[in-house]
């Protein structure tokens, strides 16, 4: 682990769950950097440095990627195979955090190396503790690549 | 085939013929009896002077005397039994002759005063002559004034010839005479040139001229009668005789004078036969004899043909009901033949002998049939004869019917075989057994496609049905490749479902059916070229590629009539039994077309249940987002107002706010999704102008909000249908053009039909956003969405999906990418096939006729 804390690139196409996100962030003092996009072609142009994400001191590599599945244009899943099957990038964890509770998207996810899968509860306290949960986890234990 | 003479002539003759022998043998002895001259007197003997005085007496050339006066003597001398002896010489040797009394009697003596003073004249004349000038054929000579200086032939001492020296003389004529012995040396010194004419008697003159080359010259003279003359006083009884006979016979017509006057005068030289009387009763009762023996020949011979045709006639008939049960045996489809106790054939018909594979019956008759046709099972294990059913039959005297088992070949092939086994009696007796069979090879292939349709193909693990049915065929058939077809859109291209080839099954492939036999079969259930199909299909790839000689091909139709695919066999052979392809193409062909509707079927299935899948998927998703977000930020808000941190409040607000307002759109969207298909209006006609100007007014708000420029094609096409439903497609497509119209300054959206190839499609085409054409599969799924920002739920677009597919059409999107407009076409045929009063009409008749 290096002194930089790593980027977090959030993939979300529904901007209160994106709010959710940052806010509980914010709550539990995780001072991790966030960068939001809002669908999946957007996460690859971000992740490629396209179309406005060029510059890598307002785009850099992130360390981390919450990706949700439903999303426009380009769905999670085809961001994950991208991801996974491109070896500059295949090692950024990539952590699902998606509605979606179904027994496909579980298996398809896992299937492309998704290296977490996470479904929101619509229970408030739930969401909340799940999302401290996956930063003390992910940001304090987990040993990044990078 | 027979004729009479075929029927022993020699034993039906002999009776007849051993009879007319012993008839001719009868005769000749009784005719050596008549001839037998025991009884004749010895007869008087009388010379007569003879000269050439033809026809009356001559001598002929063998050396004989003849002559009509020949002829009349010899009669007189039979009737009086005289003897009659001829001294031959010249006409004045006959005049010494006479004198010297070496002949007693002379002929044709004309009187003269000098010769009666040593003659004496019967008082009958023979015959009256005359004299005559003759002169060659070519001569000038006419009549007696050209005699002038002429040679003239005559006969020495002859009466004609002094008669003409005198007319000449009176008329003043002088001529050479030359005198010669007889009329023939006259006539052939005319003949011979050495004269210009010669005189002789009409008597010889008219017969005679012919043979000479000569002619009359009209010439005539002298009539004068002619006698029989004796030397005075020596003969008066023999003149007088002569007398008698003369003048019976000048006056009777059928004597013999008259005759043999008549036959000699005209120039025929037969020879006259002076037939003894006892010769004559004896040939006349040899004739009797020999006409009675004939009429008993010819009854004897009718008797005996009578006979002879009745038996031949029985032969014939029976040959006929011979062969008339030959031809009835060799008629019969059915292969007939007949064994005795031991098991030998005895008979077989030409249907048997053909189809075991033989030439000629007598490869079979006396051959026991057990080993030759039936000694092993369709396994090829043994079969005994005393396991033989059909030897069983003649045996036990009973009837057999079997139809399991297998004949062999001369070529020690099998066939699958039906026979019957019925006894042969003769009253209580077994003769034998007749066996009736026949090849079922072809109603067993039927058998196996039945077998086969009735397990659906199962017999094949591990294959699914058409690719169990193409190898079926091609093994049945005796096919190199069979093909099945699923027919693609226009029907002009087809999947193959299976391809069997070369005893192994394929990668389907797609077929374009242009040009091709396949191409021929889909106007017809069935098609079968035998053979040349390759040259008669040179574009046809598969033939060529397979070097095919025949196909067949049957269309799989589906419920509705139309063509949905087909069956396609083909061979490198030519196709040999066509009947029976067809008939398993037909009775599979059914079986097949149901199969691939139900697969079709099964597929659309298929797919609606991953859509309803992914329906509740999305659902659940895109509810329980919302749900998620309320109820966290409910979770906030408490927080909030703990913290009484207006500002979060006011924000967690709006986040619910905007959750709920999703859930509320969700929800309609999904309320007029689910009415689709389910609330149906009745279908009404309606212009395309007015359905638009009822669309534009719906969306008029956002169309005025935005500022969009409408444009819609002036169009007078009819659309049938549900109103409100058809209204909602352009409407969702408006709504939608609005929606991502971007920031377009000058926004437009053009509503239009235009014909592609035979299709009449719709559209509505923006200058907005348009769509990344990498994204564009999705725009038509539930609940997908381009734009986040965007209002709705992502159902407007599916929506119009499943309105378009209603009306059996389709829909798709053209976009040259983002910012350069999007043109969203469809084509709703269902609802462009019915228009007007007509539609009605044709829906009556079809009910009438039980169509519809």
């Amino acid at each position: 682990m290096n002194g930089e804390p790593i980027v977090i690139l959030l993939a979300e196409d529904d901007p209160a769950h994106a709010e959710i996100v940052r806010r509980n962030m914010e709550n539990s003092r995780i001072a991790n950097r966030l960068e939001h996009v809002t669908d999946g072609q957007q996460a690859l142009d971000y992740l490629y440095r396209r179309n406005g994400f060029s510059d890598p001191a307002k785009s850099p590599r992130p360390g981390m990627i919450l990706l949700d599945l439903r999303m426009p244009k380009v769905d999670g899943i085809e961001v994950l195979t991208t991801v996974k099957s491109d070896p500059e990038l295949a090692r950024i964890p990539i952590v699902i955090l998606t509605t979606s509770a179904a027994e496909m998207d579980i298996a398809k996810a896992y299937d492309h190396h998704a290296n977490s899968y996470l479904v929101k509860p619509v229970d408030f306290s739930q969401f909340t503790e799940l999302l401290e949960t996956l930063g003390y986890y992910w940001l304090a234990w987990n040993q990044s690549p990078y | 085939m027979f004729t009479p003479r075929h029927i022993k002539p020699a034993k039906m003759n002999r009776p007849v013929r051993t009879l007319s022998i012993r008839m001719l043998f009868f005769c000749c002895l009784l005719g050596a009896l008549v001839q037998s001259p025991a009884w004749a007197e010895a007869p008087q003997l009388i010379r007569i002077g003879a000269f050439n005085f033809y026809p009356g007496i001559f001598q002929d050339t063998d050396g004989a005397i003849k002559g009509f006066y020949v002829d009349a003597l010899a009669e007189v001398a039979k009737r009086e039994n005289l003897r009659i002896e001829y001294v031959y010489g010249s006409w004045a040797e006959g005049l010494e002759r006479i004198q010297s009394g070496e002949v007693d009697l002379l002929t044709s003596v004309a009187y003269t005063p000098e010769r009666a003073r040593f003659l004496d004249y019967a008082k009958t004349p023979l015959l009256t002559v005359w004299g005559e000038l003759y002169v060659p054929v070519s001569s000038e000579i006419d009549n007696i004034t050209k005699m002038q200086n002429k040679r003239v032939a005559v006969m020495k001492n002859d009466f004609n010839g002094r008669s003409f020296i005198e007319l000449a003389k009176s008329f003043g004529i002088t001529c050479e005479y030359v005198e010669v012995a007889g009329f023939e040396e006259v006539f052939q010194a005319i003949a011979d040139k050495q004269v210009d004419a010669g005189v002789v008697n009409s008597t010889y003159g008219v017969p005679k001229q012919r043979e000479f080359k000569l002619r009359s010259t009209g010439v005539v003279f002298n009539p004068f009668d002619i006698y029989f003359a004796a030397a005075k006083n020596k003969n008066a009884a023999l003149l007088n005789l002569l007398d008698d006979y003369l003048k019976k016979w000048r006056t009777q017509e059928d004597s013999i004078y008259l005759k043999a006057r008549e036959r000699w005068a005209h120039g025929t030289i037969e020879k006259v036969q002076v037939i003894p009387h006892w010769l004559l009763l004896a040939v006349g009762f040899l004739g009797f004899i020999t006409l009675l023996a004939i009429a008993f020949i010819v009854l004897l011979r009718r008797q005996v043909a009578r006979t002879t045709h009745a038996i031949v006639q029985r032969e014939a008939s029976l040959r006929a009901s011979n062969e008339m049960t030959r031809l009835l045996l060799d008629s019969t489809a059915e292969a007939i033949f007949g064994l005795d106790l031991h098991g030998i054939c005895t008979f077989c018909n030409a249907a048997c002998v053909r189809i075991l594979g033989y030439e000629h019956a007598d490869q079979l008759v006396g051959k026991n049939m057990h080993e030759l046709i039936h000694y092993a099972r369709g396994d090829g294990s043994p079969l005994h004869d005393r396991d033989c059913v059909i030897l069983q039959s003649a045996f036990n005297a009973k009837n057999s019917h079997v139809v399991d088992e297998v004949f062999w070949r001369s070529d020690r092939t099998s066939f699958p075989v039906e026979y019957w086994g019925h006894p042969i009696r003769r009253g209580d007796k077994i003769l034998g057994t007749v066996v009736t069979f026949v090849d079922i090879t072809d109603r067993r292939q039927l058998e196996e496609s039945y077998v086969f349709l009735s397990q659906s193909g199962y017999q094949y693990p591990g294959e699914n049905f058409f690719e169990a049915l193409a190898r079926h065929i091609a093994v049945n058939l005796s096919l190199d490749c069979v093909c099945i077809y699923r027919l693609k859109g226009n029907g002009l291209l087809a999947n193959t479902e299976a391809i069997y080839h070369d005893g192994k099954l394929k990668d389907n492939i797609q077929y374009a059916l242009e040009g091709t036999p396949c191409g021929e079969v889909l106007t017809q259930t069935i098609r079968c070229y035998p053979q040349g199909v390759r040259e008669m299909f040179p574009q046809a790839s598969l033939l060529q590629e397979l070097q095919a000689e025949s196909y067949i091909g049957a269309t799989l139709w589906s419920f509705d009539g139309q063509p949905i695919g087909l069956i396609a066999g083909m061979s490198c052979k030519e196709l040999v039994n066509v009947q029976q392809a067809e008939s398993i193409l037909k009775l599979v062909s059914l079986r097949t077309a149901s199969e691939l509707e139900r697969t079709q079927a099964a597929e659309e299935l298929l797919q609606k249940n991953m859509e309803i899948e992914r329906f509740t998927y999305a659902v659940s998703h895109d509810l329980k987002s919302p749900l998620i977000t309320i109820k966290t930020f409910l979770g906030y808000l408490q927080q909030d107002l703990a913290n009484a941190n207006l500002e979060a409040i006011e924000k967690d607000m709006r986040f619910m706010r905007t959750a709920t307002e999703k859930m509320t759109r969700l929800l309609d969207e999904l309320l007029r999704m689910s009415r689709i298909g389910r609330i149906v209006s009745a279908p009404v006609n309606v212009t395309f102008t007015h359905l638009m100007e009822e669309v534009l007014a719906t969306v008029a708000g956002a169309i005025q909000s935005r500022g969009v420029d409408v444009q819609v094609q002036k169009e007078s096409l009819v659309l049938y249908g549900d109103r409100p439903r058809l209204a909602e497609i352009w409407q969702n497509l408006v709504d939608n053009a609005v929606k991502y119209m971007g920031d377009q300054q000058a926004p437009c959206i053009e509503i239009g039909i235009h014909a592609q190839g035979k299709e009449t499609v719709f559209y509505v085409r923006d200058n907005g956003m348009g769509i990344d054409p990498n994204h564009s599969h999705k725009i038509f799924g539930l609940f997908d969405k381009l734009d986040p920002q965007t209002e709705g739920a992502g159902l407007g677009l599916a929506l119009v999906k499943r309105i378009v597919e209603l009306y059996k059409g389709r829909i798709w999107v053209e976009s040259e990418g983002l910012g350069l407009g999007s043109c969203f076409q469809f084509t709703l045929p269902e609802a462009l096939n019915y228009q007007g009063e007509k539609r009605h009409e044709w829906r009556t008749n079809s009910d009438i006729t039980g169509r519809g």
